[in-house]
């Protein structure tokens, strides 16, 4: 009896010690949060100046800088430091109220003053002719009058359409900046409101940013580090990736999926960015000055083939320039299907001399562009198109493409600010690659378009331009919009690729293994 | 010894200013207008030559050069076109990456080179000399690129010993450095062998065998002095080799050297950065063969400069 009194006290001691002694079911569900997001990319950063960027160094900015709206990622625009607006009802004046009690991180209030400043910077840079990344945006401004201190009123010289989504990636920086720089491009770091405060930026190297514990969005950010690393060779990222010394890559090209895909410590996700790859034509000389030609070659590829093989199936052909989830996507209009012989109809029918054409393409700036180029090089041979194809470098590239040294180019265009107005003005009526096509229907309808801020008559007007230039088949001819990709490690949650090819990554989590 | 350092370095003069002339009209033959790589693409033909005359593009070259000539000659590096920070600053963040880099990338070739070289002439004819002979010539045809991702492939990131790039610790160094000193270490091993077999065939040798030393003396005290000329030879040379080499190296490490940032810089046609790193690589190269010779006097005695 003693005995088993004693096995008794002995069980129930040990699972009384069990109980205390190991961590409860809520503390072992707990996982503790690493200090430090790292995201890599073979994007390099150029300046400390913010109004001067591409599109990573967007990704990085606007989490130390802030806009006044924000473009989310179905293309609606929200708050962010601008909590509401009003628009006069011809559309001339814009008038922000801002939301209280922000402040840089440097511990000055952010206010309409500075505000204006930065919308000001804009269009005293085109008069000083040092315009900035966007002072184009900017160039109907009038002027901008501040009201008080939470508000301030943008008044315009002619309505501009996509007004807001400009302001999207207008990042606000102190009026003592602006004051202290003017339009010349800045070199220090300077505080913003944003979830970080960048802490240094080295060419070649990345950029390290730690938290501001001023931030005006309460528990934001999760992780208290992010840093950017530069890679120049996308191998090393991805082996960064795998040994996990970096915890995201992105953007990622298609050839190393199968290899991350095969990492159970990693997923690989795709993302549909808002770009569109087209082949540029000159249409000021033969052949492509005949429209029977650009049929022909319109006809001669088969998008199909190219996105099945070249791009895995992954990716969507497509006839017209607007993608999805942007203003004016004509789904109606469909990329056709390959129909050989009525390419070479119509080519013979052109009356094509057979004359050698000047296809330049870039380097790898998209997915599977050198093969891309090659199957289109050879489907126009087969259709008879006497096709010399030339890859360039970057520089030599852009060259060939800004002063009209092709016949036809290969290239893509991002919407950055998730609208298609900048790519019609900027493209299409001021032709920047020389096309020599003009039709002045399409070109008043996309002025008319640039004026038109009601959404449903925008979207109108943008399906009715589309129509024109798919059946003019100019300057453009639209191939696929191509996918997009990125890699994390598991121990991350929630980081997301927006479809302007940025990222933001205030919210996301990232657990020690 | 003071005449012949002042007439290298004079020397040394013409032979910058030739580089400076090849390097400034190299870089404006390549197409591409550096101005309208820094505006956007929306930029108008008027907007870009404005800003071409700031930067003095629009003034004719002679004019450009001598600016540029004055610009070095009081050590102004300029202002890079595409990060629009001092020069001399990103040299002054970059540089001792890489001179880190080569510098212990030289140490690994003489490490394994010489003993590799002095192995293969001791043991002519034999496996040890095939075995070594073999390494040198993996070591000077294998591609830079290939071997460093071979590399990084084993030894990160499937036996996690040493990261896969970057910098910070010794360890990020390893395979850098080990990956930029193949070729340097097969040049050194094959020259050390080269040089070593032929004065193990002289006459001294066969007397200090002769006198009953052990092989090793003979080998390392009397036959390897007499090869530092053609070695410290070879170190001039390979700080040029590792140099250049350092371009490869450094985009597969992402190893952030002056290699990086040259690469960079072509490609954005930054002039001022493209111009000021290649006379300083050109510096360097011209002072360490400067040194080099110096060096053959304290070596041979019967060397007069």
């Amino acid at each position: 009896m003693g005995q088993r009194i004693r096995l008794f006290a002995i069980i129930a001691l040990l699972l009384w010690a069990g109980f205390v002694f190991s961590p409860s079911v809520s503390q072992a569900a707990e996982k503790a949060m690493a200090e430090e997001l790292v995201v890599g990319s073979t994007t390099g950063l150029r300046y400390l100046e913010v109004h001067w960027m591409g599109s990573q160094e967007v990704s990085v900015n606007w989490h130390v800088y802030e806009p006044l709206v924000w473009l989310d990622a179905d293309g609606s625009i929200k708050p962010m430091l601008a909590e509401s607006w009003t628009v006069s009802n011809d559309g001339l004046e814009w008038t922000f109220r801002l939301r209280p009690g922000i402040k840089f991180s440097n511990g000055t209030d952010f206010d309409a003053e500075d505000a204006a400043a930065n919308i000001q910077r804009q269009v005293d840079s085109i008069v000083k002719k040092e315009p900035t990344s966007f002072a184009f945006m900017y160039a109907d401004v009038g002027k901008v009058e501040v009201i008080n201190k939470q508000s301030f009123k943008v008044v315009c010289k002619q309505r501009i359409g996509p007004f807001l989504n400009y302001l999207s990636i207008l990042l606000m920086i102190p009026k003592e900046t602006v004051e202290k720089w003017g339009p010349k491009r800045i070199t220090e770091i300077v505080p913003g409101t944003g979830p970080y405060v960048k802490q240094s930026q080295v060419p070649n190297q990345g950029a390290e940013l730690a938290a501001n514990p001023s931030y005006w969005k309460k528990g934001l950010p999760v992780v208290s580090r992010l840093v950017y690393r530069e890679f120049k060779e996308e191998a090393t990222m991805v082996n960064a990736l795998r040994r996990g010394e970096v915890d995201v890559i992105q953007p990622l090209n298609q050839e190393f999926i199968p290899l991350l895909k095969g990492d159970k410590n990693i997923t690989v996700e795709p993302f549909s960015p808002y770009e569109m790859i087209f082949l540029g034509l000159k249409c000021d000389k033969p052949p492509f000055n005949n429209l029977k030609a650009r049929q022909a070659l319109n006809l001669a590829i088969d998008r199909k083939l190219i996105v099945d093989t070249l791009l895995k199936g992954v990716g969507r052909p497509s006839g017209a320039f607007i993608q999805p989830g942007m203003p004016g996507y004509a789904a109606q209009i469909k990329a056709p299907a390959r129909d050989l012989a009525r390419a070479k109809q119509l080519l013979k029918e052109s009356g094509y001399d057979g004359r050698k054409l000047n296809f330049v393409g870039p380097p790898e700036w998209y997915i599977a562009t050198r093969e891309s180029c090659e199957a289109i090089a050879a489907m126009l041979q087969e259709a008879g198109f006497n096709v010399e194809l030339t890859l360039l470098e970057g520089g030599a590239f852009t060259n060939a493409r800004i002063t009209g040294g092709y016949d036809l180019h290969f290239l893509g265009s991002r919407a950055i600010t998730g609208e298609p107005q900048r790519y019609l003005d900027e493209r299409i009526v001021t032709d920047l690659y020389k096309s020599g096509w003009v039709n002045k229907e399409c070109f008043d309808l996309i002025k008319e378009a640039g004026r038109t801020i009601d959404p449903k008559a925008k979207e109108k007007l943008y399906l009715r331009i589309q129509e024109i230039m798919s059946n003019e088949l100019a300057p453009q001819v639209f191939l696929h919009q191509p996918p997009g990709f990125f890699a994390f490690r598991n121990n991350v949650k929630d980081f997301k690729m927006l479809p302007t090819f940025t990222f933001y990554a205030p919210a996301v989590a990232k657990y020690k293994d | 010894m003071a005449l012949y350092i002042l007439k290298r370095l004079g020397q040394a003069l013409v032979a910058m200013f030739v580089v400076a002339l090849v390097v400034f009209l190299l870089v404006r033959l390549a197409p591409g207008d550096p101005a309208r790589f820094m505006l956007p693409e929306t930029a108008s033909n008027q907007e870009v030559e404005l800003l071409r005359s700031r930067l003095g593009l629009d003034r004719p070259l002679p004019v450009q050069f001598g600016w540029f000539m004055k610009d070095m000659v009081t050590l102004d590096l300029g202002t890079s076109f595409f990060y629009n920070r001092p020069v001399a600053e990103i040299i002054r963040l970059h540089f001792p990456n890489t001179a880190l880099l080569a510098g212990v990338s030289l140490f690994f070739s003489l490490l394994i080179g010489i003993p590799l070289g002095i192995i293969s002439a001791v043991k002519e004819g034999r496996l040890a000399d095939y075995v070594a002979m073999g390494i040198a010539v993996i070591g000077q045809s294998v591609p830079v690129f290939w071997l460093g991702f071979m590399l990084v492939l084993i030894f990160s990131v499937k036996f996690h010993w040493f990261p896969t790039s970057g910098t910070g610790t010794w360890k990020h160094l390893v395979l850098p450095a080990t990956t930029l000193s193949a070729f340097t270490m097969a040049l050194i091993s094959r020259l050390v062998r080269s040089g070593m077999l032929d004065i193990l065939g002289e006459d001294y040798i066969r007397t200090a065998r002769a006198k009953g030393l052990s092989e090793s003396l003979v080998v390392l005290r009397h036959g390897f002095r007499n090869l530092m000329i053609p070695v410290v030879t070879v170190i001039g040379l390979s700080v040029g080799v590792l140099l250049a080499g350092s371009v490869v190296t450094e985009a597969v490490f992402a190893w952030p050297g002056v290699g990086l940032m040259i690469m960079t810089a072509v490609g954005a046609r930054d002039y001022p950065m493209i111009q000021a790193f290649t006379l300083f690589i050109a510096f360097l190269i011209i002072i360490v063969n400067l040194i080099v010779d110096l060096l053959y006097v304290y070596l041979d005695p019967r060397i007069r400069l």
